[in-house]
């Protein structure tokens, strides 16, 4: 696949070693095996490019995989076990209400998404959390035969988990008095209207990791994110927020969840993620468009339209001040650097996919974390619809559910292995999925040639600008989201 | 114009110089401190003369080429940067060796007993003059159990002559060849019988030990001993499945061009190695010793580094990632010896632990190295 940067430089993708590079009429000629011309050739050093551009494809070709092993069979519960116990267990997700104070626009238990469950005042008890928890335990240390590095980390989340405070209190008691020579990593994603004293001194007290859903600047916040009454919560969420910081409490252990759409003002944003009070962004993203989205119907093609015009004006700001200030990893490092790290670095070069369990696509060995809803059911994550489950609470990890989920995933991959960009595929299960089973990539993927020239240009337009940049940026942003994130924001 | 070096090609700085390595062909090139700084205008996209001799020759080697514009070029690399922040990934096992074994009738004068240096020792069967008793072919079985859990990708049998109980070694090997299939088996030349040759055949490789080359044929894999002041006798090149192991019995009598400390400890490279050597020890890490009496080492050869012993504890626990854990050896980068970490050759050269923890009873020296890298020097043969 070929594809140019915003400076006009082409670039060639090579999907099999998974590498692009700059192009040259001579480069296509040859991969083309077309005869070369005299007017293919526009260069003065004619016979030293003729040269350098043969032995250099030639010199890819060594690296070039020869073999293609296909599986021969399905996944197998017993190697999903072994898998799991490997490299897995990062996390368990404990969904411990599905109430909420709030009423957010966006948020996927709204009316926005019309096939998700709704909020409820169903709340997790505290024998199901128990049951669970013992589960995980219990696989982690099976596991630390396979992994001894591995710890294991428990995650609070909802509706809103501050609902739920004492079953937190009740969970972190339980596992640290039950399994005191384990060392456990907790955190909680929160909207951070419920924060008081005596929580934040709980949270403190246990290490807490805190994720705060904060979409940014009043106007930005209060427009998405509000009470059941319909007000803003910004003021409470920043009051809290900035006591909690400002308490003593490691600053690191914060980090911010934001979601714009948009009518969202990306410089304002930037502006504000670029204060030192303000949490840290961790992860930026757009509302789901899955789960029977009707969320986007609100905005009219001039809203798109005078979205994608600022954010055209915000990547070419960036571009010109991409390093006045590296050390906040703000909303234009988390949409222009890190975003073309991500794309670009999970992007498989020289490994043969084919050997790979999940050959295409960027999905993992479910069991990677494990979500546990109000009802004690396993899911492979909190972010695909519930129709996958994968265990519960009275039987533990369903390896036999979680071989059958992927291979019923991997049929529906019906097109990546002819896929010209399959390395650079990022989706997994969630962007497949329906109820109960997956779309066919073919359908699913049928402009991702389009995105994917569109990401590579953005990359690639910012690497020539800034040759070191994303290797600072990446090295800056995940040592410090490492810290805090068991799955690295996944 | 403009010049970048290809994706195959990493400039390295050192302290002085800096190199070049093509992870491709495997080339290193060493670069003078001009030609450092040209290269660095290069890779951060800076103007540069077409006619640069020195960027000609480089184009012509086909290590990088001239642009109009200003271009990105994405670095060929294994795995993915972002990956490796995953806290709590589990450990790679390349490789163990096992001695299950510690007696023998030879009398080898570069036997690990003799209290010798070797370059690649950890590849001799040597016996060791310890304390201890022999771990029970039970426990030896439950290892090789715990090492397959640990998705542990080799093993290396060895420890003196395995042929003197041989009913154990063939337990053992059988037992392990039910769950490994890269397993080797190291031996002196006159400890393994015909017939033990046969019954090894299809289930293990043979790691032979000989200092005559002429023993050497293309059957097994050898370890060819030689004395270091005899090392210059042998012909330049050795048959591909030999490995040279010179033995030192005087550190101090060194030559300048000895293969322990001069340009010849600089390999050829590629992407494994090269992203290898990068974050971990070069020969050090991904390995695990557990030597006859139980004791878990960091490599054969070093035997005062014990970690612990098996027989009170199950593998799993040493390689916890914490300070007392195996990990800690494997994290010995040449980045982090001060001589080696300011070096452009620090991601191609050599190193064993071993040798110069012997000579020097420090763990983090380096003293058989002939380079300078704050003068970007070698010392000469004649210096």
């Amino acid at each position: 696949m070929e594809f140019e940067s915003i400076s006009g430089v082409r670039y060639y993708y090579d999907n099999e070693i998974g590498i692009a590079f700059p192009s040259h009429p001579l480069i296509e000629k040859m991969i083309q095996n077309v005869p070369l011309q005299e007017e293919d050739i526009p260069t003065v050093n004619t016979d030293d490019d003729v040269l350098f551009y043969s032995r250099f494809l030639q010199k890819l070709n060594k690296i070039r995989p020869r073999h293609k092993i296909p599986r021969k069979h399905p996944i197998q519960p017993e190697e999903v076990k072994q898998m799991v116990l490997h490299d897995g267990l990062y996390q368990m997700i404990l969904g411990i209400t599905e109430d909420c104070n709030l009423r957010c626009r966006y948020c996927v238990y709204s009316e926005a998404y019309t096939l998700s469950r709704k909020p409820s005042k169903v709340r997790m008890e505290f024998t199901t959390a128990k049951k669970a928890l013992d589960w995980y335990i219990s696989l982690v240390m099976e596991g630390r035969e396979y992994n001894p590095v591995r710890k294991p980390a428990i995650s609070f989340y909802g509706g809103e988990p501050l609902l739920n405070f004492d079953l937190i209190k009740k969970c972190v008691q339980y596992v640290k008095t039950t399994y005191p020579d384990l060392e456990f990593t907790f955190s909680l994603t929160t909207n951070g209207t419920l924060l008081n004293q005596e929580r934040e001194d709980f949270l403190k007290e246990h290490g807490f990791l805190m994720n705060i859903s904060i979409d940014g600047p009043k106007e930005e916040h209060d427009r998405n994110r509000i009470y059941q009454d319909g007000r803003g919560t910004f003021d409470d969420v920043m009051k809290n927020v900035r006591r909690f910081m400002s308490s003593g409490y490691d600053k690191d252990k914060f980090s911010s969840i934001c979601v714009f759409d948009w009518k969202c003002n990306l410089f304002s944003l930037d502006a504000f993620f670029r204060q030192p009070d303000i949490p840290k962004l961790s992860l930026m993203t757009t509302p789901s468009v899955h789960d029977g989205c009707v969320y986007y119907d609100q905005f009219s093609d001039d809203d798109f339209q005078n979205y994608l015009t600022s954010e055209k004006k915000a990547f070419q700001y960036y571009l010109d001040h991409a390093t006045d200030d590296t050390t906040r990893h703000s909303v234009f490092e988390q949409l222009y650097p890190l975003f073309a790290s991500r794309f670009l670095y999970s992007i498989p070069t020289m490994i043969m996919p084919e050997n790979r369990v999940i050959p295409y696509s960027g999905a993992c060995i479910l069991g990677r974390k494990i979500f546990v809803d109000v009802h004690g059911i396993f899911h492979p994550c909190e972010r695909i619809n519930q129709s996958f489950p994968i265990g519960d609470e009275k039987s533990g990890l369903d390896f036999t559910a979680i071989a059958l989920i992927m291979n019923n995933y991997l049929e529906h991959l019906d097109s990546c292995k002819t896929c010209a960009i399959s390395k650079t595929c990022g989706y997994c299960y969630n962007q497949f999925a329906q109820k109960g089973t997956f779309n066919y990539a073919s359908e699913v993927c049928k402009k991702e040639e389009d995105i994917k020239k569109f990401d590579f240009s953005r990359t690639f337009t910012l690497g020539e600008r800034y040759p070191h940049l994303l290797d600072m940026v990446v090295k800056d942003y995940y040592t410090w989201l490492s810290k805090v994130s068991p799955t690295l924001g996944d | 114009m403009y010049f970048r070096l290809n994706p195959e090609c990493y400039y390295i700085k050192g302290d002085m110089t800096g190199a070049i390595y093509d992870l491709i062909d495997g080339d290193v090139y060493a670069l003078n401190s001009q030609e450092c700084r040209t290269i660095e205008v290069c890779e951060d996209n800076g103007l540069v003369d077409p006619e640069d001799p020195f960027l000609c020759e480089l184009k012509q080697r086909t290590l990088g080429t001239f642009y109009e514009k200003r271009v990105f070029i994405e670095k060929i690399r294994l795995g993915s940067p972002i990956a490796e922040y995953q806290q709590g990934k589990p450990p790679f096992l390349a490789r163990a060796f096992l001695e299950i074994g510690n007696s023998c009738d030879r009398s080898c004068w570069y036997c690990g007993n003799n209290g010798l240096s070797r370059s690649m020792g950890c590849f001799g069967c040597n016996i060791w003059d310890e304390k201890g008793s022999p771990v029970d072919i039970n426990r030896w079985k439950e290892l090789i159990d715990e090492l397959h859990r640990l998705n542990c990708q080799s093993l290396f049998i060895k420890g003196g002559d395995l042929s003197r109980d041989r009913g154990k070694t063939r337990e053992i090997l059988e037992y392990a060849n039910q769950q490994f299939e890269k397993i080797f088996i190291i031996g002196h030349k006159t400890h393994f019988s015909p017939e033990d040759c046969d019954y090894l055949k299809n289930k293990a490789n043979l790691i032979i030990q000989t200092d005559s080359l002429s023993d050497i044929d293309n059957r097994h894999l050898y370890l060819l001993i030689t004395d270091y002041h005899e090392s210059r006798e042998l012909p330049e090149k050795l048959p591909d499945n030999a490995i040279l192991d010179i033995v030192s019995r005087n550190f101090d009598s060194l030559q300048p061009d000895s293969p322990l400390n001069s340009k010849k400890k600089i390999m050829k490279t590629n992407l494994e190695r090269f992203t290898h050597n990068n974050k971990l020890h070069p020969c050090l890490a991904n390995s695990v010793t557990i030597a006859w009496n139980g004791e878990v080492l960091p490599c054969p050869m070093m035997r005062k580094q014990s970690l612990g012993n098996i027989r009170d504890r199950k593998l799993w626990t040493f390689l916890k990632g914490q300070p007392d854990s195996i990990q800690e050896f494997w994290k010995i980068n040449l980045n982090t010896l001060k001589k080696c970490g300011t070096c452009e050759f620090r991601y191609v050269c050599t190193d064993c632990r071993a040798l110069e923890t012997a000579k020097t009873g420090d763990l983090y020296a380096k003293v058989l190295c002939n380079y300078d890298p704050s003068k970007g020097m070698w010392q000469q043969q004649d210096a």
